[in-house]
């Protein structure tokens, strides 16, 4: 293998010597220099050959260089603050610089500002529905609270709404005893339901439970006799239709 | 470890020895004068911008010829769409090859003319290597690291070329 390479490496060495001869800048490299005394060697035909060819290329290049206009290389614009600027005048002429960072920071915060503030209102806007739902339902449970006592006047308006006729006739006496003995005293009935009316309307929620018992109790007295006192018109108007009917059945008229 | 000051004086330095040298062998290249030029000082901005960097082993030219290279490159492959077009589209996207415009045609001599006519026989690495050892004055180890390749393959791209430059430009015949 080192004997193959040997040849190659040869003939490169070889030839990278001829080039370097040829296109050398410095003619006496060339022909060789005198070394000791001894007579340059001789140039190989190949390299003398290449050096006629390279000199021609070489004189076309310099004659195109020659007849180009001369050069004008602008300094970097990075030596201005180098040279001419010393770095204490740097942070004098960076200051107006400052209000960018704090500009470019408010814009980098602004969208979690913007979270903050539709969370805040979202969480007041809960805290109201909250308030305006508790109040709501305070109202609710007050208004149950209160339609759960037995008021009075609850009572005095449910009572007559569901008669019992037959208890009430039980109660009746005979129509025609009672408008022939007793007239029926409507001032004194009216009397009385008044006061039972007042004295249950005065009671409030912190009288002793004795004391509402008697209320209710007026009350319930109340609404009978006022129920008992309807009845007694219907009866008397009852007893002259019968009395007429009886009379024309008889032939009295 | 050079100051400011020093760094500003071998930048002077490096624009008046080697300045033409890159803008030639950029112009060799690019064939556009404008484009050259800038590309020029874009390299010059470069090797200020890494001046920190540089270590000075006397090769400046040869350094500045390789940030050279790497521009052309770029260059290059930004425009290599256009490398695929045909000839009438090329003219078009590069007219000054063909018309050049006025400020171009002065700069453009007869000189550059038959330089550019047998740079074009050449192929572009041949044409690398050839520039490179002209302008730069490198070994051709240093071409061949430029250029990322082998050192027989820089030899023989320049021994090529130089024969196909002979036949044009020696013999005359093409």
């Amino acid at each position: 293998m080192n004997d193959m390479n040997e040849p190659s490496n040869r003939d490169l060495a070889r030839l990278n010597r001829i080039l370097e001869q040829a296109t050398a800048a410095n003619p006496s490299a060339v022909h060789g220099d005198a070394v000791g005394g001894q007579p340059p060697e001789p140039v190989e035909t190949e390299a003398e050959s290449l050096r006629e060819t390279w000199l021609a290329f070489t004189e076309l290049v310099r004659a195109a260089d020659d007849s180009l206009p001369a050069l004008a290389i602008t300094m970097p614009a990075t030596t201005l603050p180098t040279t001419t600027i010393s770095t204490a005048t740097i942070p004098t002429a960076t200051i107006p610089t400052t209000s960018k960072p704090h500009a470019h920071v408010a814009t980098d915060k602004s969208p979690r500002r913007r979270w903050l503030g539709l969370i805040a209102a979202a969480a007041a806007m809960l805290l109201c529905a909250v308030c305006f739902g508790w109040w709501i339902v305070r109202d609710l449970m007050h208004q149950n609270r209160q339609g759960g006592n037995p008021e009075p006047a609850v009572v005095n308006n449910a009572q007559p709404e569901h008669p019992q006729p037959q208890t009430v006739k039980q109660d009746l006496p005979n129509p025609a005893v009672d408008v022939a003995s007793k007239p029926i005293n409507k001032s004194a009935n009216a009397a009385t339901a008044t006061n039972v009316a007042a004295t249950a309307t005065t009671t409030t929620w912190d009288d002793p439970l004795e004391t509402q018992i008697v209320a209710v109790s007026h009350q319930i007295r109340n609404v009978e006799q006022r129920w008992q006192h309807r009845t007694d018109d219907v009866d008397v108007v009852q007893y002259s239709i019968d009395r007429m009917s009886d009379s024309v059945q008889n032939d009295e008229l | 470890m050079l100051d400011d000051h020093g760094h500003h004086d071998r930048f002077a330095d490096w624009v008046r020895d080697h300045g033409s040298a890159v803008r030639g062998f950029l112009l060799a290249l690019v064939r556009r004068g404008d484009v050259a030029d800038d590309l020029c000082q874009e390299v010059f901005c470069r090797a200020w911008q890494a001046r920190s960097r540089y270590t000075d082993q006397g090769k400046a030219r040869a350094y500045l010829l390789q940030i050279a290279h790497r521009l052309v490159v770029d260059r290059g492959r930004r425009n290599e769409p256009q490398n695929n077009l045909n000839d009438e589209t090329w003219s078009i996207h590069e007219p000054a090859s063909t018309t050049p415009e006025p400020s171009q045609a002065a700069m453009m001599s007869e000189q550059v003319g038959l330089l550019h006519a047998a740079l074009d026989r050449l192929a572009p690495m041949q044409q690398r290597v050839l520039l490179l050892r002209y302008y730069g004055q490198m070994d051709f180890q240093q071409i061949a690291d430029t250029l990322e390749t082998p050192l027989n393959t820089a030899l023989s791209h320049c021994r090529r070329g130089l024969e196909t430059l002979r036949r044009l430009l020696v013999e005359n015949t093409p």
